[in-house]
């Protein structure tokens, strides 16, 4: 993978503001790993005398919110909060679509019908749609979030890996295993992943990204994560309420989910121009 | 056949009043200038409201919105004036037996339904018997489930019988969804479109619109000053303020709280707010939980910091009630009752200490997501509750699971916002007994508050009856069937062009378009 | 080819009827009775249990799951999706009728802009390269980015609450004042259209990126033809064919992730009566908005599909 030829890919695919992006990006999880250490007020801890304080106020950079809570002090733990939930979710969607997918794929047949409709049917539900249904029924919480985008985004690696096995299928090395007496599921692993992996690891950043998007969506319509919790999308619905008066209250968080997406959009670019240059520019955000 | 009601002339003085006051400050007593506007008249009202009715049904209470349109095309036998005063509507008077068993109406002359047929002392007995059948799920059952029988002696005439005294029956009969209706409306599948009111449905654009024409058939319509009403539904707070800062609406209900001082910075807009909801906290006191007991109860009715409700929740905008929800204008008020249950952290902890929880227990704090004042006045409390060692957990759902698990008891704390049907205290039976219901407390039963509330309906009026409200608070304050946090401003807001109309005070607020009889808009 | 379109018709009824059942059984595991909601208020309580059967009987609710699933499915049959439980004189078919062309005036309002601003910019990015394209291409990847209803709150703030420039939000009928309805189409419409935008100049980009590097257009330029006719008679031509695909896949998409914006400008489309409709648990209405949104869906895909089959006939198999 670090080979020269890779090297030399990877210094094409950057530029400054990806350099920019990458930078963002190893901040916040710096920061959101050292939070508990920074000496942030406790982001639940209410003051009601000190509320709504602009930015700027002696002790609160951010200002607080209605109940007097610290804004950054909240942005910074709402960002722990955004990153599990997204990595969980991206990490259910890895293995349950390169599962489908690799089955699909390699055994065809019923196999295949199984695996690749139920993708289908997956993918014919408007995806704020389903996760409002299932939210709706099983309360909300960051495990149900989890659970939920990772089954609306394993289509996407489903649907990748499939079409990877199907063109690889034939080849000759995999047919040399075949012959040599491999079992299915030694292949599939052994042999067939391996060289499905670069689109694959392609994916991930930008469905991160996604993920991002989405739970602040879902939050911000009341089915994220549970109150006190501190997350972005919930901020931005609070703080909706007295946006005439107090437009940080919208804007910090905003500003905090519009920077993070696109910094993991960013190096999921300098990632796809990297290991899997044939793929366009088109994301699939 | 007992006595002319001392509060029917009471009533028509109430009636008379406002009119020889309004004469009075005219001065010149030249009739011309008794026309406040002697100017043009703008004959189209147009009303934003906060959300959608996608159908009338008779009898039911189906929140706010459709109060409003209930006031404007329904009318019962009796209404309320502007200051939540019971007048005269359909009926044009009633007289009382001295038990207060027996309520004799007398329609007025020649009253039309809108479809055009006549209104008569049948369809009052339909009506009412329809609204205490038990699966009517009409909103004022628990009162009309005394009805013993209706006559119609004539067809002017309504005799109505109770099984027990109710001093404030026709308080409840005054409300909107006591109107009278037509027979269909009864049947199976009926709806309530159409009734006897001022204003007739002309046209519905579900989700989004409503247009009402004056019904010329009204029996006051000379006193109707709008030949259209245009309802537009803007579910949003904002939204719907800012159609009425663009001039697109006259009228706005709902005012979000933190908007308020928006509007009062706006000379061309009126605020019309009044102390209105009560939010408080209900308990799941099943056997074998802390909360059955009474102690825990009152510990956290004396925990809670209610300023603090009132600023998070509703940004300032309410009224800290910490006792029994009776507003302060009320003969039944007792300022020491009021305040029974005022912050006292340390009492609070020693209470706990006493019900053998020193070191506390977990809970589950219900509310909704779909609320934010719901939700903040549950994230408000949190910390308090945290602080007798009472560690919840926030259950947020939205508001039809919320609605659910109160009723069957999932919770342990809940955060409810209500309003008594009328604003005589016999309302509070509602949250103390009864079937387990989405508002009041899972479990509770108190047979000495019952029979303190029953004694309330039969006292005579005057110093009896607030002797025996008073012991009713008293044994509120004691047993906790719920703790009060906040009475919540309720606002409505509307141009300075529009006059006549008021926010009706307290519990009756969603009862105000009553008054938009009456009202004009300056052209 | 007739095999290949019949083929792909039959798939899509298959998942439909699959999407029917999930969501059919999804709606009847979500806590919150429908009769309950229809009864109370937030100010009332203590309905009788009498009148909560009377309502579930109305509503059809007392009967088992599998035979209300049966009768929607023969009703599903015959094109009746049903009546509101809200409001049974209404079905849901004059529901969603009066609704779906609000969101598919939004969203082909969105898509119109995005061919509109997104194919010339992903032409520009490809042509140009250099730090046009950087710009361009951080550009894309920010509208991306952008939570719709992050950019519409500031709309709002901005050119509604600040400037006074556009309403705040609302809908008025095309019919009763065709420059309101479009003052008020504007603002979810430009808020809506920033991702689809972004996804289309970035497949305009590659897609050009791709044809230049072909043979004939090299032939072409050796041959001396103009850059430019080269560029905007065949290249530009031949890349539109995986831009228009792109296009229909997102409305397709588009068509479901309306709820928010419909939400922040109070439009009256799909999305706000779904989720009205959620909380009211009024399932016919939930049903039908689901299974419209997702037969469109799939007819898109089918579309496309054929269309994919039609002008590459090794796609067929």
């Amino acid at each position: 993978m670090f080979s020269a030829r890779s090297l030399r890919r990877l210094r094409k695919s950057l530029n400054p503001v990806r350099i920019a992006g990458i930078i963002v990006v190893v901040a916040i999880i710096v920061l959101t790993l050292l939070a508990p250490f920074l000496g942030l007020p406790d982001p639940l801890a209410q003051d009601i005398s000190n509320q709504l304080l602009p930015i700027g106020s002696e002790g609160h950079l951010l200002g607080t919110d209605r109940f007097g809570r610290d804004v950054l002090s909240r942005l910074i733990f709402g960002a722990r909060v955004e990153l599990v939930i997204a990595m969980g979710a991206t990490a259910v969607a890895l293995v349950l679509g390169t599962f489908l997918g690799l089955v699909g794929g390699y055994f065809g047949g019923i196999v295949e019908t199984l695996s690749m409709r139920s993708v289908d049917v997956i993918l014919a539900f408007p995806p704020i749609v389903l996760a409002l249904l299932v939210v709706t029924i099983y309360g909300t919480g960051a495990s149900t979030l989890i659970v939920v985008m990772g089954v609306l985004f394993a289509p996407r690696f489903a649907r990748l890996t499939y079409g990877q096995v199907v063109s690889i299928r034939g080849m000759e090395y995999v047919e040399a295993a075949r012959v040599f007496g491999s079992g299915p599921l030694r292949i599939v692993g052994t042999v067939v992943l391996p060289n499905v992996s670069a689109p694959l690891i392609v994916q991930a950043p930008l469905t991160l990204a996604t993920s991002i998007l989405l739970e602040s969506g879902l939050s911000y319509l009341g089915l994220g994560v549970t109150p006190p919790t501190p997350s972005w999308g919930l901020m931005v619905a609070d703080g909706q309420r007295d946006i005439v008066a107090h437009p940080s209250l919208v804007a910090v968080p905003s500003l905090a989910i519009v920077v993070t997406i696109l910094a993991f959009g960013l190096v999921g670019d300098v990632m796809r121009d990297w290991l899997d240059p044939r793929r366009g520019m088109a994301s699939q955000l | 056949m007992g006595y002319r009601s001392g509060l029917k002339k009471w009533l028509v003085a109430a009636v008379i009043a406002p009119v020889m006051i309004l004469s009075g400050c005219s001065g010149s007593g030249d009739s011309g200038s008794l026309d406040a506007g002697s100017g043009e008249l703008n004959t189209t009202l147009r009303i934003a409201l906060s959300a959608d009715v996608a159908d009338l049904k008779p009898s039911r209470d189906q929140g706010a919105a459709a109060m409003m349109l209930d006031t404007l095309i329904h009318r019962g036998l009796l209404g309320y004036d502007g200051n939540g005063d019971v007048v005269p509507a359909l009926a044009e008077s009633y007289d009382v037996n001295e038990t207060n068993t027996e309520f004799t109406f007398h329609l007025r002359e020649g009253l039309k339904f809108q479809d055009g047929s006549d209104l008569t002392s049948e369809n009052v007995k339909k009506t009412l018997e329809f609204l205490a059948s038990s699966d009517s799920g009409a909103k004022i059952f628990a009162t009309m489930s005394d009805l013993d029988s209706v006559e119609t002696p004539d067809a002017q005439t309504a005799v109505v019988k109770l099984k027990n005294p109710n001093v404030a029956f026709p308080a409840y009969l005054a409300d909107t969804t006591a109107a009278i209706l037509p027979e269909e409306a009864f049947s199976a599948e009926g709806t309530a479109w159409s009734g006897a009111g001022p204003f007739i449905l002309e046209e519905t654009n579900p989700g989004v619109s409503f247009t009402l024409k004056k019904n010329p058939d009204f029996y006051d319509a000379a006193n109707v000053n709008f030949e259209d009403i245009t309802i537009t539904i803007y579910a949003d707070g904002q939204a719907r303020l800012n159609a009425l800062l663009a001039g697109d609406a006259d009228l706005m209900d709902f005012v979000p709280w933190e908007s308020f001082s928006q509007v009062e910075s706006n000379s061309d807009l009126v605020l019309d707010g009044q102390s209105g909801p009560w939010m408080y906290l209900h308990f799941n006191v099943s056997n074998g939980s802390p909360l059955a007991n009474e102690k825990v109860r009152q510990a956290i009715a004396l925990a809670v910091n209610r300023e603090n409700v009132a600023t998070s929740a509703f940004s300032g905008q309410a009224t800290v009630t910490a006792g029994a929800p009776i507003a302060e204008g009320s003969e039944f008020y007792n300022a020491e009752l009021a305040n029974g249950w005022s912050q006292n952290v340390e009492k609070a902890k020693q209470l706990m200490a006493e019900a053998g929880y020193a070191d506390g227990f977990d809970a589950v704090l219900l509310s909704s997501s779909q609320y934010a004042f719901h939700q903040d006045t549950a994230l408000s409390v949190q910390p308090d509750l945290e602080a007798i060692g009472i560690r919840t957990t926030l259950d947020s759902p939205d508001w039809a699971t919320r609605q659910q698990k109160a009723a069957e008891g999932q919770y342990d704390i809940a955060v409810a916002g209500s309003a008594g049907v009328v604003n005589d205290p016999s309302f509070l039976v509602n949250f103390v007994t009864g079937p387990a219901a989405n508002n009041r407390s899972y479990g509770f039963d108190d047979p000495e508050l019952n029979q303190l509330l029953a004694a309330g309906l039969t006292a005579a009026p005057g110093a009896d009856r607030v002797a025996a409200y008073d012991a009713v608070q008293a044994r509120i304050i004691e047993t906790v069937p719920f703790a009060s946090l906040v009475a919540r401003t309720q606002a409505f807001a509307y141009t300075n062009k529009l006059t006549g109309f008021s926010n009706i005070p307290g519990f009756l607020t969603f009862e105000s378009g009553y008054t938009l009889v009456g009202a004009k808009l300056a052209a | 080819m007739a095999r290949f379109i019949l083929k792909r018709i039959g798939l899509g009824i298959v998942l439909l009827w699959l999407v029917v059942t999930v969501v059919f059984l999804a709606l009847h595991a979500v806590p919150g009775d429908p009769a309950a909601i229809l009864l109370t208020s937030e100010g009332s309580g203590g309905v009788t249990p009498e009148a909560l059967e009377k309502v579930r009987q109305q509503l059809g609710l007392d009967q088992p799951v599998l035979v209300q699933y049966r009768d929607y499915l023969l009703g599903l049959l015959q094109g009746d999706l049903g009546t509101s439980f809200r409001n049974t004189s209404s079905t849901v078919a004059s529901y969603i009728g009066a609704r779906l062309p609000n969101t598919l005036e939004l969203v082909f309002a969105a898509a119109l802009i995005a061919v509109v601003v997104g194919v010339p910019l992903g032409a520009l990015a490809a042509r140009r390269g250099g730090w046009i394209d950087t710009v361009i291409s951080t550009l894309t990847t920010l509208g991306i980015s952008m939570p719709v209803y992050v950019i519409g709150t500031f709309f709002v703030l901005i050119f509604a609450l600040q400037l006074g420039w556009f309403p705040a939000g609302g809908f008025t009928e095309f019919s009763s004042d065709p420059i309101e309805h479009l003052r008020k189409l504007l603002l979810p419409a430009v808020a809506l259209s920033f991702g689809i935008t972004s996804v289309v100049a970035r497949m305009t980009r590659s897609a050009v990126l791709e044809t230049v590097a072909q043979d004939w257009v090299r032939t072409a330029k050796s041959q001396g033809l103009p850059r430019n006719t080269v560029f905007s008679r065949h290249v530009l031509r031949n890349s539109l064919n995986p831009v228009v695909t792109t296009l229909g896949l997102e409305i397709g998409s588009l068509l479901g992730s309306t709820v928010l914006v419909e939400r922040v400008f109070t439009w009256p489309g799909m999305g706000s009566l779904l989720v009205d409709s959620v909380n009211a648990r009024d399932y016919p209405i939930v049903q039908g908005v689901v299974i419209v949104i997702a037969a469109l869906f799939i007819l898109i895909n089918i579309a496309v599909d054929v269309l994919y089959g039609v002008l590459d006939p090794r796609a067929r198999h």
